[in-house]
C-alpha cells in the first residue's frame, strides 16, 4: 500500500514537470539556471555565456549592467526567445522556454515578450502607426496602436515615416511598438546607448514610468552604471558570469539622477 | 499576410522599382520569346490549314504520260474516300515585259467557280477585281515580277515553231482579278520546258478558252473532317490508305491503256502510258512553309532554356541581394513574432508580383508581336494571308507558372538560410566569411612571389563560391552567344566561299537562246575569247527539268558538259565531308546531296 502511494506521488510529481506546471511551485517569475553560451565561428568557440543563473519577480524593473562582452546581449536574447542556450535552462512563469521549438518560441515572442532595441530597427517602408501595427497585428490582447503612440508623445508623428524622425523619436516609436503588444516581459537592449543624454533620460523615465503604470516586468541592459539606482534588482555581468546581484529596496526615480 | 507586412512589401517594390523591374523585363523576355517561338510553329500552321480549307486545296493531283479524257476522271470519282475531283488543263507560254520575256504558266479554272462546287478545287484568292466570265478574260497572281493592273492585257505566243492557237482559243487576254493560290504559297513556281525554265508567274482563264484534247491533270480532295488540321499526323493517317488505293488504280489502269494501245498499233514506239499520283508533299511551296514551321518548334526547344537560366540567374542575384539587405528587417520580425513563413512571404510576394506581372507582359507580347514579326520575315517567302493567331490557354497558363516557380523559388532558397537562423544572429551584422588556405598557398614559390592584391584575389575567389560560380556562369553564357554569333557569321560566309571559291571555280557563265545557229555561236565565242582577261571555256547544256522518286517529285537543274574530263576544272564536284573529287563518268549522274535529302 505504501508503495502505491510513493509510486502515485513519484508518477504525479514526473507528470507535474514534464507539463511545466511547475509555476505553481516555483515564485519566480523568471530563472536561470546554470546558462551556457558557445557562439561557433568557423572553427573557433566563443564562450558567451559561462553558466549564468539569476531569477527575476514579476513587476520588477531589472537592470543588467558590464562591460561589452561580458554577455548582456546574450542573455537579453536568451530570455527574448531570439537566441537559444547552449546548456541550462531558462523559466518564465514556470514554463521551461529553453526545451521550445521553433514554433513554440515564436508564439512566445509573439506573446510574452516586447523588445526595445539600441538601434531602434524600425521598418523604413512603414510609417509610426504602421510600424507599430506590424507588431500588434499578431497578437490576440494588444493595446490600441494610436492610443499607445499618443502615450509615449507621438500623437502628432503618427504618419511620420522613420527617416522623418529624430533619434529619441524613433526609439519611443520602438517603445511603443514594444508596449503595443502588452508583453509580460519588456527587454531593451542599451536603449539610450543611440541617444543623447537628455533623451536618453526621457527615454528611461518613459520607460520606468509606463512600466510602474501597467505592472510589467522590465529588464534594461546598459553600461552605464549610474542609472543602476533606478531599478529593483541590479545585476552586474563579466565575463559571461554573473558578478553580482543587488536588490534595491528603493529605486530612484530617473529625473534625480545624473551622470 | 498581414495588411502591414503587405503594405511594407508594396512600398518595398516602390523603392527598389529598378530591381523589382529588372526581374519583371527578364520573365516578360522569357516568356515572350518562349511563347512566341513556341506558338508560332501552330500559328503558322493553323494560318496554313485555313487558308488551304478556304481554297479547297487539292490532297492528291494525278498526271499522267498521256493525258486524261472525261471517263478517265468519271472513274476515278468511284474510288472510296475522294471527294471532289477537279481535271484541268494547263500550259506554259511565253508574255513580255517591257523587253522580257517571261514563261507564264496558265491554267484553267472550272465553269462552275461557286462556293459550293466540291468539285472547284485550288480556288484562287481573289485580292482585286473579279473572275473570269466570260472568253479572254484572265486572273493573275500578285507579283513583284509582274507588275499588271486590272484591265491590262496579257498577249501570250509560245515560242518560235508551235503555234498557240492549237492549243488556246485566244492569245490575248484581259486582266479581271488579282489573285493568289493555294497551289503557289511559296516563290517556287515550278520549272518548264520552255525558256529560262523557271516559271516565272502563274494565270487563270476559263476552262472553255483551253483547245486540247485531254486533260493534263486531275485534283482531288477527299473526305475528311473539317477538325484535321494539316500538317498533322491525323492528315497522313486518313490521307495514306487513299495514297494507296490511288496509287493501285493508277497502275492498273496504266496497264489496261498500254493493252489498249498495242492492239491498235501492232507496231510502233508509241511510249508507254504512265499514271502518277502525287500527294501535298509534292507541292513545294505546302511542304516548304510546313518545314518552316517546324524549323521555328525546333528553335523554340532550344532558345527558351537559355532565357529561363538567365531568369533564374537574374532573379537570384536580385533577390540574394535583397535578403542580404534585409537581414536586420528579418531579424526585428522575428523578434515581434512572426513566424518564418511570414517573414518570407514577404520576398515571395516580391518576386510573384515581377513574375506575374512580367509574364502577363511577355505573354502579350509573346502570342503577338513575336509571331507577327517572324511571320512578316516569312511573307517574304511565301504569299499567305494574314497570319492566325493562337492563344493557347494550357500553354499560356504553364509558361505562367514556370515563370511563377523559379522567381518564387529563388526567392525562397535565398532567404532560407535567414530564415532558419535566430533573430539575435540576424540583428548582428553579419560575421565576415573565414578566409582559408588554399592550395597554390601551398605552392611556396609561386604564392611567395604574388604581390598582395592577387592573392586577396585568390582568397576571395575560393571564399564567395557562390559569387564566383555566379561569375563564371554569366561569363560564360555571354561568351556561349558571342560565340554562337560569330560562328553563325563565319559559317554562312564560308559557305560562299566554298561554294564559289572551292565548287564553282569558273567566273563567269554566259546563256545561249536554244536553237542558236553555230555561226551565232562561234561568233560570241569569238568575241569572248578575244578578251584580255579570257583563259578558258567549256560548252555545257542546261536543262530544267523535274525528278521523280518514288512518290516524290521535284524540280532540278540538269548540267551537262560537252567534255566530261574537263567539268572538274569548272565545277569541282567532291564529298561533302570528305572532301574528295567526284569524277563524272560516261554512264552515270552525279546527284547533289542537297537532290537527294529531297528525293528520298
Amino acid at each position: 500500500m505504501l508503495g502505491l502511494i510513493k509510486w502515485v506521488l513519484y508518477i504525479t510529481c514526473e507528470f507535474v514537470k514534464y507539463k511545466g506546471l511547475g509555476e505553481y511551485f516555483m515564485k519566480d517569475f523568471i530563472l536561470l539556471k546554470d546558462v551556457k553560451k558557445i557562439y561557433k565561428v568557423g572553427d573557433v568557440e566563443i564562450n558567451a555565456l559561462n553558466g549564468v543563473s539569476f531569477s527575476i519577480n514579476k513587476g520588477d524593473f531589472v537592470i543588467i549592467a558590464g562591460p561589452s562582452g561580458a554577455g548582456k546581449s546574450t542573455v537579453l536574447n536568451i530570455l527574448g526567445g531570439i537566441d537559444k542556450v547552449t546548456s541550462g535552462s531558462f523559466f518564465a512563469e514556470g514554463k521551461e522556454i529553453s526545451r521550445y521549438g521553433r514554433v513554440e518560441l515564436t508564439t512566445y515572442r509573439r506573446r510574452d515578450i516586447g523588445f526595445v532595441f539600441q538601434f531602434y530597427n524600425l521598418v523604413p517602408n512603414l510609417n509610426s502607426l504602421e510600424n507599430v501595427e506590424l507588431a500588434t497585428e499578431i497578437c490576440k490582447d494588444h493595446l490600441d496602436p494610436e492610443a499607445t503612440l499618443k502615450q509615449v508623445g507621438l500623437g502628432d508623428r503618427l504618419y511620420n515615416f522613420p527617416s522623418q524622425l529624430s533619434g529619441g523619436e524613433q526609439q519611443r516609436v520602438a517603445i511603443a511598438r514594444a508596449l503595443a503588444k502588452n508583453p509580460k516581459l519588456l527587454l531593451c537592449d542599451e536603449p539610450t546607448g543611440a541617444l543623447d543624454y537628455n533623451t536618453g533620460k526621457t527615454i528611461l523615465k518613459l520607460i520606468q514610468d509606463t512600466c510602474r503604470n501597467l505592472g510589467m516586468t522590465v529588464i534594461v541592459i546598459t553600461h552605464n552604471l549610474a542609472i543602476a539606482p533606478m531599478g529593483d534588482k541590479l545585476i552586474k555581468m563579466k565575463n559571461g558570469l554573473v558578478e553580482s546581484v543587488i536588490i534595491n529596496e528603493n529605486p530612484t526615480p530617473v529625473e534625480r539622477i545624473e551622470w | 499576410m498581414k495588411k502591414t507586412l503587405l503594405k511594407d512589401t508594396f512600398k518595398e517594390i516602390k523603392n527598389t522599382l529598378s530591381r523589382f523591374l529588372g526581374i519583371l523585363l527578364i520573365v516578360a523576355l522569357g516568356t515572350a520569346f518562349f511563347v512566341g517561338i513556341k506558338t508560332t510553329c501552330p500559328d503558322m500552321k493553323l494560318t496554313g490549314d485555313k487558308y488551304y480549307k478556304n481554297q479547297n486545296f487539292m490532297d492528291f493531283r494525278l498526271a499522267s504520260t498521256t493525258g486524261f479524257t472525261s471517263a478517265d476522271v468519271a472513274s476515278i470519282r468511284n474510288i472510296k474516300g475522294i471527294k471532289g475531283v477537279m481535271p484541268s488543263y494547263y500550259l506554259d507560254a511565253f508574255t513580255s515585259f517591257g523587253t522580257r520575256q517571261k514563261a507564264i504558266r496558265v491554267i484553267s479554272l472550272p465553269e462552275n467557280s461557286s462556293n459550293n462546287n466540291k468539285d472547284y478545287i485550288n480556288r484562287p484568292e481573289l485580292i482585286k477585281g473579279r473572275l473570269p466570265q466570260k472568253s479572254g478574260e484572265c486572273v493573275i497572281e500578285t507579283s513583284s515580277i509582274i507588275n499588271l493592273t486590272l484591265g491590262s492585257k496579257i498577249k501570250l505566243t509560245l515560242g518560235d515553231d508551235s503555234t498557240l492557237s492549237d492549243k488556246l482559243i485566244k492569245d490575248e487576254f484581259t486582266v479581271v482579278g488579282i489573285v493568289r493560290s493555294p497551289l503557289y504559297i511559296s516563290k517556287d513556281r515550278g520549272t518548264t520546258s520552255i525558256g529560262s525554265g523557271q516559271v516565272a508567274a502563274f494565270m487563270e482563264i476559263p476552262e472553255s478558252d483551253f483547245n486540247l484534247k485531254y486533260y493534263n491533270n486531275i485534283s482531288l480532295t477527299v473526305n475528311i473532317d473539317t477538325s484535321i488540321k494539316a500538317y498533322s499526323k491525323r492528315y497522313d493517317n486518313i490521307t495514306s490508305p487513299i495514297m494507296s488505293s490511288l496509287q493501285a488504280f493508277a497502275d492498273k489502269k496504266a496497264i489496261d491503256l498500254n493493252k489498249q494501245i498495242n492492239v491498235k498499233n501492232q507496231i510502233g514506239n508509241i511510249p508507254s502510258v504512265k499514271w502518277y499520283v502525287f500527294d501535298r508533299t509534292t507541292n513545294s511551296g505546302y511542304v516548304e512553309y510546313g518545314n518552316a514551321a517546324d524549323r521555328m518548334d525546333a528553335i523554340a526547344q532550344v532558345f527558351p532554356v537559355l532565357f529561363i537560366l538567365v531568369a533564374i540567374l537574374i532573379c537570384f542575384t536580385s533577390m540574394s541581394r535583397m535578403v542580404e539587405e534585409q537581414r536586420q528587417y528579418m531579424g526585428t520580425l522575428k523578434a515581434l513574432g512572426y513566424n518564418s513563413l511570414s517573414i518570407a512571404s514577404k520576398f515571395i510576394t516580391y518576386a510573384a508580383f515581377a513574375s506575374i506581372l512580367g509574364g502577363m507582359l511577355g505573354l502579350s507580347i509573346g502570342f503577338t508581336v513575336f509571331p507577327s514579326i517572324l511571320n512578316k520575315a516569312y511573307s517574304i517567302l511565301y504569299t499567305l494571308p494574314k497570319l492566325e493567331l493562337i492563344f493557347d490557354v494550357p500553354f499560356a497558363i504553364i509558361s505562367l507558372v514556370v515563370g511563377l516557380l523559379v522567381t518564387t523559388l529563388s526567392a525562397l532558397l535565398v532567404c532560407i538560410e535567414e530564415l532558419n537562423s535566430n533573430a539575435a544572429y540576424l540583428m548582428r551584422p553579419r560575421s565576415p566569411k573565414p578566409g582559408k588556405v588554399i592550395l597554390l598557398e601551398k605552392i611556396k614559390f609561386i604564392w611567395k612571389r604574388l604581390k598582395f592584391t592577387p592573392k586577396v584575389t585568390m582568397r576571395n575567389l575560393f571564399r564567395y563560391k557562390i559569387r564566383f560560380f555566379m561569375t563564371m556562369i554569366g561569363i560564360g553564357g555571354c561568351t556561349a552567344l558571342l560565340l554562337v554569333g560569330f560562328g553563325l557569321n563565319d559559317a554562312i560566309r564560308t559557305i560562299g566561299d566554298k561554294q564559289f571559291g572551292e565548287i564553282y571555280t569558273y567566273q563567269m557563265s554566259v546563256n545561249l537562246k536554244d536553237n542558236i545557229s553555230l555561226d551565232e555561236k562561234n561568233e560570241i565565242e569569238n568575241a569572248l575569247k578575244s578578251q584580255s582577261e579570257y583563259s578558258s571555256m567549256e560548252n555545257f547544256l542546261s536543262k530544267s527539268l523535274d525528278i521523280g522518286f518514288k512518290n516524290t517529285e521535284k524540280s532540278c537543274n540538269l548540267m551537262v558538259p560537252e567534255n566530261i574530263m574537263d567539268l572538274v576544272n569548272y565545277i569541282n564536284l567532291r564529298d561533302r565531308i570528305t572532301n574528295k573529287s567526284v569524277p563524272l563518268k560516261d554512264d552515270g549522274v552525279i546527284l547533289l546531296k542537297r537532290l537527294l535529302k529531297l528525293l528520298v
